[in-house]
This record gives structure tokens, sequence and C-alpha cells, in this order.
């Protein structure tokens, strides 16, 4: 098997795993390349057909190529979307522009809490990647997440027998050769995070698109020598420089890149962290 | 000419000359009174601008921001015109000092005179010299920040907003939450280091906080005792803070944390020369370490009442008066000394409170002082010049004029986007520099886009644009108001070695109105004037001319005004110290 292939198999092996271990699991598709690759390979996993709901968590300032391209594929792929949006942020005017770091937490973090409550899922299929940010870096396949959406790495038993250690572990690591995963993880635990995308990489994304002629965004594609390299929320995402005009292009241009996949999004922490300390001087 | 042993100076930050006459007239002010009678009392000029570390650093080097080098709050860094604050500056890990002059306490100290100074502004990181320092505005908490309340509740909704309000959740009445300390880098990241906090409801009056395996007894409405907090920030490194908390309610559970200290004990920090002179005041008892330690953003976000505000006031000038009193008694029984003390709650209540009841907060503060100062008066010798100082008076801020969206409109500054309300366009990240003649940082700052000084200047010539500028910023009103008395050239106010470092315009305003905070940080508001519905009324960054400071002395000054620069070369000389040096200001003694 070339590497694309291992890396596709082993995704799939999880995706199964996943939907033989939990009751209630579901995708989360934000529209992005990397988790409309993982969209792709769940309806490989299951022959066409993806038998559990697709979540698209609209925080209301998506591109707009991104509803449109959300529309177009959920009905020619006859996904079972659900569209979750956190009415209260609108109400409360929780917007972009007065404060990102609220608006991020109301309208991606607590909507996805009300729609893992309201559906009671146990499990959330994730596209997230070790190589895309330093603090994926620890993460693992499958990953427990308290109510209040915290990982811990060990929690306090609810009660012990003589011997017992009084901890149960909340991360065991997978006996990666043998494709031997843990997925319970206690009582504590309000759903389980899964990342069957973890070990690929932004070219191997890229390298499968080309392979399996996966339809992607056209923010992606060069238009006046920029395009998006990472795509979320119209408000946060800036394009970086580039001639890039299709994927031929975007993987020879990514293998001479020496910049970050995420340098275009707004969250900059230097940033951010400067700002807030040119506010902590409180001459408000 | 009579020479003196010791010199006492005691800064009262922001203590202004009107307030203090207004208060003479009712007879408030006995032991204040009998020094203008028996001494003197004078209006003290302050710098331009008048903004605290440009004028205590005024006061204590002798020279104007052209030599010191501290022109404003906030500093540019002119290569990608990203504001800095002028405190201190980071160098990797480290912070350092950025004023270029001696302090008085230098030049006394190397004279062989015992020499201690606690709190004075801009003094961090403490660096070394022959005597003895605490330092004051400047010092960061430990997550490196000038201030930064917390606030745990159970009624909010979000889990975590950014100013650190945090939900938590009662479960057989225990609460288990977190602290957040240290930020840390870890690769392109900036990582919260976190401490479990674990609150245990006792009854509806009382909880008990456990927190590194120790436990604090806490009561509802009052202030707590200190608090000791370590986290571990490596394998083996690991950063004291000390906090207090007010226990709001326990049904909801509502609880309000100040800033986290740095651990006078333990410090991680330089906040005091010799290092371990922190540790030795300690002794007696923790105290507050934060430059500003006031909980203002507390008020002024709705989450504590003034009451609590003036309570926490109280707590801190209780602290710094035992301090005071404890370095008090050693200067009192040395032949020779200099000890400078400063302190700088009045400020902050100014802020709070001006123009409120009469300014009945402010007076009552001027009132314990006046109660401090008799003490004081009474234990000091004939040989004792004693300087009690102001940086700065106090005057309104109604309204907020963002002087980038000033430019914008009148064609000095170029954005890359339309101007629209609230824009988020801080740190000025939707300028286009190519097309930008001026821009504005700070409080009163303008900067002009220069050809090779800015990293994108376009600029050739500066004095045109200057002279555009001041015209019409001269002309500028507000319902028939001028807003700006004056606009002053950076390069005939200043002069010295970093005098090309300065501002290129000082905006002098006229009472009532002050630089927007959005402005100040390179952000922009929709309309150039708006109203400041803020707690925040009182201000000072104005034209100089209309926020004088004191000067109060225990002898007869034959002057009717000082300037800042003039209090260095009065020490020396009532000490008999020679130095050659160019100070631009001049002996009160002569």
């Amino acid at each position: 098997m070339n590497h694309l292939d291992e890396l596709e198999s082993k995704s799939i092996y999880i995706i199964r795993e996943t939907f033989k271990q939990f009751k209630n699991p579901a995708l989360l598709w934000s529209i992005g390349k990397d988790s409309t690759v993982l969209l792709w390979l769940c309806k490989k996993a299951f022959y066409g057909k993806i038998p559990f709901p697709v979540v698209h968590i609209d925080t209301g300032y998506k591109f707009k190529e991104i509803y449109k391209f959300r529309d177009e594929y959920a009905k020619k792929w006859n996904l079972n979307l659900l569209i979750s949006k956190n009415d209260k942020a609108d109400k409360k005017e929780i917007t972009p522009d007065k404060n990102k770091f609220e608006c991020c937490n109301a309208r991606k973090t607590e909507s996805l809490k009300q729609t893992v409550k309201e559906n009671d899922f146990d499990a959330l299929i994730v596209g997230i990647r070790r190589d895309e940010h330093g603090i994926r870096n620890k993460e693992r396949f499958f990953s427990p997440r308290d109510k209040e959406f915290n990982w811990y790495v060990s929690k306090k038993r609810k009660s012990t027998e003589k011997g017992d250690s009084p901890f149960v572990s909340m991360q065991d690591a997978e006996f990666d050769g043998w494709s031997i995963f843990a997925t319970d993880f206690g009582y504590e635990t309000n759903h389980v995070r899964v990342h069957p995308l973890l070990q690929w990489t932004e070219l191997d994304i890229w390298k499968y698109i080309k392979k399996e002629n996966i339809p992607t965004n056209k923010l992606y594609f060069s238009k006046n020598k920029k395009r998006y390299r990472s795509i979320g929320c119209e408000t946060c995402c800036k394009p970086v420089k580039s001639n890039s005009k299709n994927v031929d292009e975007i993987i020879s241009e990514l293998k001479k890149s020496k910049t970050l996949e995420r340098d275009g999004r707004d969250q900059d922490k230097e940033d951010e962290y400067n700002m807030q300390k040119l506010r902590s001087l409180g001459y408000m | 000419m009579k020479s003196y042993n010791k010199i006492l100076i005691i800064g009262i930050d922001g203590m202004d000359p009107k307030i203090v006459k207004n208060l003479f007239s009712e007879n408030k002010l006995p032991n204040f009174q009998k020094l203008s009678e028996t001494g003197s009392f004078l209006k003290l000029n302050t710098s331009n601008p008048p903004n605290s570390p440009v004028a205590w650093t005024s006061i204590a080097t002798g020279v104007n921001p052209g030599k010191h080098n501290i022109f404003d709050f906030i500093r540019r860094n002119p290569e990608n015109y990203l504001p800095e604050l002028s405190l201190s500056k980071n160098v990797g890990e480290k912070y350092e000092s950025i004023v270029k002059s001696e302090s008085f306490w230098k030049y006394t100290s190397k004279a062989g005179v015992p020499t201690t100074i606690i709190r004075w502004p801009v003094t961090f990181p403490a660096e070394k010299f022959d005597g003895k320092l605490l330092s004051g505005l400047g010092v960061p908490d430990i997550k490196g920040f000038l201030s930064g309340y917390s606030y745990y509740s159970e009624s909010v909704e979000t889990k975590r907003t950014q100013n650190n309000i945090l939900k938590v959740i009662k479960e057989n009445n225990l609460i288990k939450t977190e602290l957040y300390g240290p930020k840390i880098r870890k690769g392109t990241d900036i990582i919260d280091i976190k401490e479990r906090l674990e609150i245990k409801i006792i009854d509806n009056n009382s909880v008990k906080l456990k927190i590194n395996n120790k436990n604090y007894s806490v009561k509802k409405n009052e202030w707590s005792d200190w608090i000791e907090v370590e986290f571990k920030v490596g394998l083996l490194k690991k950063v004291s803070g000390i906090f207090k908390i007010y226990l709001k309610d326990t049904n909801p559970f509502e609880m309000y944390a100040t800033s986290i200290q740095i651990d006078p004990s333990n410090p991680i920090l330089p906040i005091s020369y010799p290092e371990s002179y922190s540790k030795e005041l300690a002794k007696d008892g923790l105290f507050y370490t934060l430059g500003i330690p006031e909980e203002t953003a507390g008020v002024e976000d709705g989450i504590i009442s003034e009451s609590v505000f003036l309570e926490q006031i109280n707590d801190i000038e209780e602290e710094k008066t035992k301090l005071f009193w404890k370095e008090f008694e050693t200067f009192k029984k040395e032949k020779n000394g200099v000890y400078a003390f400063v302190y700088d709650s009045s400020d902050r209540i100014q802020h709070m409170f001006y123009g409120k009841d009469d300014n009945k907060e402010i007076k009552n503060y001027y009132m314990k002082k006046d109660e401090f100062i008799e003490q004081v008066l009474e234990q000091i010798d004939k040989n004792t010049l004693l300087l009690i100082v102001s940086d700065h008076g106090i005057s309104s801020f109604k309204r907020a004029i963002s002087i980038n969206t000033w430019l914008v409109k009148n064609g000095f500054m170029t954005l890359t986007k339309e101007l629209v309300e609230n824009d988020d366009g801080v740190l000025f990240k939707n300028v286009d520099w190519s097309k930008t003649r001026a821009y504005s940082l700070g409080f009163n700052s303008i900067y002009i886009n220069l050809k090779d000084r800015e990293g994108k200047g376009i600029v050739e010539k500066k004095e045109q644009v200057v002279n555009e500028i001041i015209k019409k910023l001269e002309n500028l009103t507000d319902n028939g108001k001028q807003i700006v008395k004056k606009v002053y050239k950076g390069d005939r106010i200043y002069s010295g070695d970093y005098a090309k470092d300065a501002p290129d315009l000082i905006i002098g305003f006229n009472p009532g109105f002050r630089m927007s905070w959005q402005s100040s940080i390179g952000g922009f508001t929709k309309e150039v004037i708006t109203n400041n519905n803020k707690q925040w009324q009182g201000d000072h960054l104005i034209d100089p001319s209309f926020v004088p400071g004191v000067l109060f002395s225990n002898i007869k000054l034959n002057k009717t005004s000082a300037n800042q620069p003039d209090i260095l070369p009065t020490i020396l000389d009532a000490l008999n110290i020679k130095v050659t040096n160019d100070f631009d200001g001049m002996s009160l003694l002569k």
C-alpha cells in the first residue's frame, strides 16, 4: 500500500469502529477541506450512505461560498444535515467586531454544546490534524470530554474497591499497530471526540483530494493573487498571497511553503496577548 | 545656605491644587494648611503630556522627556507601528527599563547617603544601585498584565469570557474550578497555566477555599486575607502569587478575585533591589505588589460596587502606611538619609469619583492624608527637608476624541476598509500605510509617517504636514467648544539625545476632552467625538496648563511656582552633593 492508501485505510477503520462502539455518533462538517475529506471517507466507509447525522455549526458569519457549497453537496450526497445555530448570540448581539473571543465561544462552543445535549450524541467525529497547531499535537484518535467539554488525563473514581487505583485514566494510548483503541472512558465522560484524520498532513489532504477528485470550496483557489489556506468565518480569516489556481498548483506551493497553515487565521495569539496587555493599563 | 542631613519625599499621585485650596477654605486640611503657612505650598508645573510615567520620571531625573525617554503611557515601534507600553519593555523573558537618565537616588546613594525608595512609578524592573528600592507603577501581575480580575459565578452562561468571568457549577456544596496563572509560550502558542481551586460552601456566609492543598476560610461581604498560590510552569519551575477575594454570595455563588500579584516573599520578577528587600518587607505581612492594584475594572464592569472598591483602597492604604512607618523608623534613627515614598490610590479615586457628590470621596482621601501628615510633622526634626509632591492634578473627561478617526476624515490617513461602528482595527490593522501621512498613538501623541524613519514611511518633509494638522486640530470644535487648547511640536518642546524618538505632535486637549481609548492603541470609532459614559469620569491627559501638581515643603521656598525637573537639583543642593550634569531644572533653595 502506498502512503495515502494507508492513511485512508486507518481512517476508515476508525470511522467504522466509532459506528460500532457508540450508540449515537455524529460527524462535524465545517465545509473546509479537512472535514470534507473526512465526510468523503465516511461515505466510503459505509458505501455511499452515511448512517449518522452530519452537523454544521453555523456561526452566521461564514463565507457565502461556504453556505452555497454546503447546500449543494448536502443535497447531492443525500446527507442527514443538522444545522446548529446559537440564537442567543444574535439576541445578545455578540459579534466578532465587538469581541472575537466571546463571539467564538458563544457561536461555536456554546452552539456545539447545545447540539450535543439536544441530540444526546455520545461521539463526535472531527477533522482535526496534529500538524495544524501545536495544541493539537497531544490529541489522540479517541479523546473523551466531560460535561464542560474539558479534557482530563485522569479523574477520581466514584468509589474504589480495595487494591484499586483511586484514579481512572481518561486517556488511553491506542495500540496503534494492532488498531486497538480504548473507547470507554468512565462515567464522567459526556462524549468522545473521534479524530480519524489525526495523522494526516495538509499536503496529504491535498494529494488525497487530487487522487479522489473530491469537490473543494473555490475559496481555496487563487483570485487576485490571493487564496484562503484555511477557511472559517469571513470576519476572522485572511487570505494568503498565492497564485495557485488548482489542486496541482496548491500541492507544489505547499511543498515549497515555510509558513503555517493557520497564518491567515485572525486569532493570532500574539496580537491578542499584546492587546490584552495594553487594555490592562485600564485607562478606559 | 543651610544644608540638610535628611530628605523625606512623599508622593501623592494626582493631588490637585484646586481641590487642596477648596479644602483649605473649608478648614479641612489643617496640617497641610499649617505647612503652607510655616513652609511652602506651590504649584508644581507638570510635564507635557501630564501623565504619570512622564511626570514622575521628570521629577526623579531632573530632565525633560527628550533626555529621559518617556513620552507617553504608550509608545510605538517605528518599524511596524505597533503600540507598546512605555513602563518597561520585554526582551525575551526579561524586562528592561527604558528610562535613559539617572534618578536622584543614584546620586544620593553614590554620595554615601542611605537611600530608600518605595513605590516610585516607572522603577520596574528594579535596577542595581547603592540603596533599597521597591518598584511601583509598572510592576505587572503574574500574567504579565497591569491589571485583570477573575470572577467566579454560578449565574453566567458562558464558560469563560475574555476578561476572565468563569462559570462555576455547584455540586453537593462543592465547586471545582481553576485559577488562571502565568501565561507561557509554547511554540507559536501562548498558554495559560492553571491551578485547581476547590471551594466548599460552609454556610450562607462563609466558604472554604482549597489551593495547593492549603485551606483558607473566607467570609461573605468582606475582602479576604492574602491567599497564596503556586503555579507549576515547568519541570522544576514554580511561580508564586498572592491574591485576595471578595465573596459576594454563596447562593447563587458569586466571587471576585483580584489580579494575582507577584508574591513579595518569593518574587518571580525583580520588583525590588536588592532582590531580598521585598522579602524583608514581607516578613511583617504580605502586600499588594502590582503597579496599579486598585480594581477599577471590576467597578467599571459593574462586578464590584463602589463601596467594595473603596474598602479595597482602604486596605491598600493601610498596608502602605504600615510599610511607610516601618522604613521611617530606620530613617529616623540614622544621621543622614533620603527616603521617598509614593502613594497612588489618590489618582485612581480621582479617575473614578471626580465630579461625584461634590468630590466627596476625593476629599475624604485628602483629609486622611492630612492626618497622616500630622504624624509625619511630629516626627521630623529641623535637619530634615520635607517635600510633598504630586505629578499632576485632575480634571473631567466627558467626551472621547478619536484622533485616528479624525486623521482619516481629514485625509491624513487612509484605511483599507470603511469606518464602521466598533471597528476592531486596533493595532492599525486596517491602515493603508502607502497612503497615510500621519497616525496617532498613546493619549496625546501624533506621529508623521516619515520616510526612512517609519517602516512604511511616505512623507519626505514633515513640516508642511505638521503645520496642516496643527491648524486643523486647533480649530476642531464640539458644540461650539474648542476641543484642543494647543498642539505642540515635539522638536520644539523636547531636547536631548532621545528627542528624535519623541512624537511629532503632542495634543493639549481642553478640559472635558480626552483621547478615546480605541484611538490610543491604533483603533477607530465611526465618529470622531463620542460620549464618555464610563464611571471613569476624571482624567488629566489634557493640556498641562490645566492640571499642575502640588509641592509642599516644611521650609520657605521663595518661589511662586516650580517645575518638575527642579526637584532633583533641590535634593542634591540640600544634601550638598555636587554633580556636573545637564539638568533641566534648578535648585529651589537658591
